[in-house]
């Protein structure tokens, strides 16, 4: 293991997206980089597994989500003070609508790795992170 | 107008008729001359009978009427009072014939003892006059009053007759009395009845025996007028007999009148008979001349009268025959013409009309319109329209086009177009309606609406089938990146593990190669969504630029090395003209997906012939050249394909949607540019985009 992976250890990332085979790959291509990474199937399950889970330094949203989806869901945890607090970066096929959500960015799918590693790499090895 | 021909046509008419109340004046003339004749000639009978000379002769020195006299006279006046009924079947008529004839033989008689010189004893056969007279014997008559007496009685008992000679002859015989004994009254009037010097010795005759027979001739004259012409012509309605009325007893009144005068002014001395001569003929000479200027003037009146009458008669006719043509137009006019009284009675009913509502004129005129063929639906407001009219002049429905239905015989309403025009007939209203069978129009209209309808809905149909396959299109360009992401990723992930070790085997070349030529592949699907994707955004009308800085020049060039090794496969030599650093406000990854096209176009239907890229910038605006020499594009095709789905060429020969240069098309006219395309056959297309370089939306 590197040095930034090293750095990455201990620090979570919530992705929280409907399709499975997404979710799954997203999640391998982050724990590679040595992050710790919870999923959750809606936005629903996601305001379910944050208070279980240490406090993440990004949360990847989807936005088009059965039971509860990704405007619900930003909507939801922009009401708690310490939640609010935490970067959201958008995943979405539909980039041109996710302009109503107050995020850090959006990736457009497909999403291209090197973007993404970016991205994650911006939002949790800045310091910017709780637990960091 | 109408007035002047109906009195025209009395005038007419009745031109030329004797007037009955003249011609009965004359019969009662002449049954008043009948009696007197009567009377008189009775009175001075018994007279001679009681001895009272003074009846006999009225005047001192006058002559006396004679015995034989005084009977004729009884007898012509009784003859003249039965046979004045012109009735030949009259048992009267023999007596009143007999009468005359014993008149007639009274004259006779005398005449022919005076001739003879014999005295028959007649003269005293009745009673003794032995008084002496001026000339001739004591108690006969004079030769002239025998003649009278004698043509008189001849006149008389010719009453009767229906010979036309006869007839005239009796007239003139009535004529020669009348003159004659106007004659003798004359003289006594003039005052030289007793001087029994030359002829008058014959003419001696008492004064009531000279009005006797003056009396008696006009009776004859008067009960049958049409034996002289002067007397029937008098009882005429005429002009001419109207003046002869007028003037003929002024002619004779004035006559006597100024002889008296003359006569008297004479006797008394004051002038001679020169002087009185030259007098009289004086006034007779101012009288006849002012009567003649009043025949004049009433002729020319009756003249002028006429002419005025003859050309309002022309006018008459020249209306009446207008009328007439107006009438014909009005029966052959191509709409229904119906006329109807104020009080909601059919009174005209053209041919159209008969067609349209299917009655005959003679079922329509006189029957109450409303019910004939009104609707009951419109039939209280027509009535109250009518009353409202008659009472305010207003109508609701006058002088304008109403559309309304009505009824055909056999009950059955059709839409007809109406206008109704009131028309003023002295105090009263008639109105005419023009009316018009609009059901052929009416299923016309009906018909058209119909179409039209159809079409707006089956234009929304369209619409709606064609925003479904819009929306059909984004939701099928998302759902498809949804898969592609875990297989980008993948592959990336793929890549960099096997680039990790520095160590190439030739295993790890093939599979980078494979890696590389999926993504490749994934790459095409990516730009394919991202056309459907496009082509939604311009049909939906969400095509958002994003406006930056962007130099055209690099993006231009970056493209051309893209496509160089597609080109180079191809055999396409690129030649390029590019101006550096052409800088514009400019959507970038739009531009560059616009060039990229244009590239593979002329790539593509270049079929390996060399391809002109040229940039530059002039008057205010990037202008991109892309020019091959391949296949060309038909006039044809040329507008066709900036449509969408529009492409030249057969799908069979060239893949792809046919959308690139559409979606171009519309990107470029989205930052006010536009683009354009010059092309023939086989020799190949150049394309030009004209992009404006400021800050355009």
């Amino acid at each position: 293991m590197d040095g930034q992976n090293e750095k990455a250890k201990f620090k979570s990332i919530l992705i929280i997206e409907d399709e499975k085979a997404i979710q799954e790959v997203l999640k391998d291509a982050i724990e590679l980089e040595g992050y710790n990474v919870s999923t959750a199937d809606n936005g629903q399950e996601g305001l379910n597994i944050l208070p279980r889970m240490p406090t993440p330094c990004l949360i990847l949203l989807d936005l088009m989500m059965p039971v509860m989806n990704g405007w619900q869901f930003a909507e939801a945890i922009s009401k708690d003070m310490v939640l609010a607090t935490i970067p959201i970066v958008i995943v979405t096929a539909y980039g041109d609508r996710a302009g109503l959500i107050p995020s850090k960015g959006v990736l457009k799918k497909p999403v291209d790795l090197d973007t993404l590693l970016n991205v994650v790499k911006k939002w949790c090895n800045g310091g910017s992170c709780p637990t960091g | 107008m109408v007035e002047a021909v109906r009195q025209a046509k009395k005038d007419s008419s009745s031109f030329g008729q004797p007037i009955v109340g003249i011609i009965n004046a004359y019969n009662r003339f002449s049954r008043i001359a009948a009696i007197i004749s009567t009377l008189i000639g009775t009175y001075v009978f018994l007279s001679w009978a009681f001895d009272i000379r003074e009846i006999t002769t009225i005047a001192h020195d006058w002559p006396s009427m004679k015995v034989n006299s005084s009977i004729a006279f009884i007898f012509a006046g009784l003859s003249l009072l039965l046979l004045l009924p012109n009735d030949v079947r009259s048992k009267r008529n023999l007596t009143g014939t007999l009468f005359g004839l014993i008149c007639a033989l009274i004259g006779l008689m005398t005449l022919a003892e005076e001739i003879s010189g014999r005295d028959f004893g007649i003269d005293q056969l009745i009673l003794q006059d032995t008084l002496p007279t001026l000339y001739g014997r004591p108690g006969r008559m004079s030769p002239v009053t025998a003649l009278c007496i004698l043509l008189l009685g001849i006149a008389l008992s010719q009453m009767n007759t229906k010979k036309q000679l006869i007839k005239r002859i009796r007239g003139v015989l009535a004529i020669i009395v009348a003159v004659t004994s106007f004659f003798i009254i004359l003289l006594f009037t003039y005052g030289e009845p007793v001087l029994p010097l030359g002829l008058t010795k014959y003419t001696q005759m008492a004064f009531h025996t000279a009005g006797l027979l003056f009396l008696l001739s006009l009776g004859v004259l008067f009960s049958r007028h049409e034996d002289i012409e002067i007397i029937g012509h008098l009882a005429l309605r005429t002009p001419g007999a109207l003046l002869l009325r007028r003037t003929l007893p002024t002619i004779i009144l004035t006559f006597l009148l100024i002889g008296w005068l003359r006569s008297y002014g004479q006797h008394a001395g004051l002038f001679g008979i020169a002087f009185g001569y030259s007098l009289s003929m004086v006034s007779f000479t101012g009288i006849v001349i002012s009567l003649i200027f009043i025949i004049a003037k009433k002729l020319d009146n009756s003249e002028k009268e006429k002419l005025v009458l003859v050309e309002k008669l022309v006018q008459e006719e020249i209306h009446r025959k207008y009328m007439s043509n107006i009438g014909t137009l009005v029966e052959h006019s191509l709409d229904a013409v119906v006329g109807m009284t104020s009080k909601g009675d059919i009174m005209d009913w053209n041919k159209t009309a008969e067609l349209i509502f299917g009655r005959e004129k003679s079922e329509a005129i006189g029957h109450n319109l409303a019910n004939l063929i009104i609707p009951s639906k419109y039939r209280e407001a027509h009535n109250s329209g009518l009353d409202q009219f008659l009472n305010t002049g207003v109508g609701p429905i006058l002088n304008k086009r109403v559309e309304l239905s009505a009824l055909r015989r056999d009950r059955r309403e059709f839409p007809i177009e109406l206008s109704v025009i009131p028309i003023k007939e002295k105090q009263d209203f008639v109105f005419y309606a023009f009316i018009r069978d609009i059901s052929d129009r009416k299923n016309f209209e009906e018909r058209q609406k119909a179409l039209i309808e159809e079409e707006h809905n089956a234009r929304l149909a369209a619409e709606l089938s064609m925003n479904m396959r819009d929306d059909f299109l984004s939701i099928a360009a998302h759902e498809l990146r949804t898969p592609i992401t875990p297989i980008v990723i993948q592959l990336q992930l793929l890549e960099k593990e096997l680039r990790k070790d520095t160590e190439i085997t030739s295993m790890k070349h093939m599979l980078l190669k494979w890696t590389e030529r999926s993504r490749k592949e994934i790459d095409r699907l990516l730009r394919i969504t991202e056309y459907l994707l496009e082509v939604s955004r311009i049909s939906g009308g969400r095509l958002l630029l994003n406006l930056e800085e962007v130099n055209l020049s690099k993006i231009v060039q970056l493209q051309i090395e893209n496509q160089r090794q597609t080109s180079f496969r191809t055999g396409s030599e690129l030649h390029t003209r590019i101006e550096p650093n052409v800088v514009g406000h400019w959507d970038a990854p739009r531009l560059e997906s616009i060039v990229g096209t244009l590239l593979e176009n002329a790539i593509k239907y270049g079929e390996g012939s060399p391809i002109d890229i040229e940039l530059e910038t002039k008057e205010g605006s990037a202008i991109l050249l892309v020019q091959d020499h391949g296949i060309g594009i038909s006039k044809h095709n040329q507008q066709k394909i900036f449509e969408k789905f529009g492409r030249a060429s057969s799908v069979k020969n060239y893949g792809g949607f046919g959308l690139g240069l559409y979606i171009s098309s519309e990107v470029v006219k989205a930052h006010g540019g536009f683009i354009s395309v010059k092309s023939s056959p086989m020799e190949g297309s150049t394309f030009q985009v004209v992009l404006p370089l400021g800050l355009q939306k």
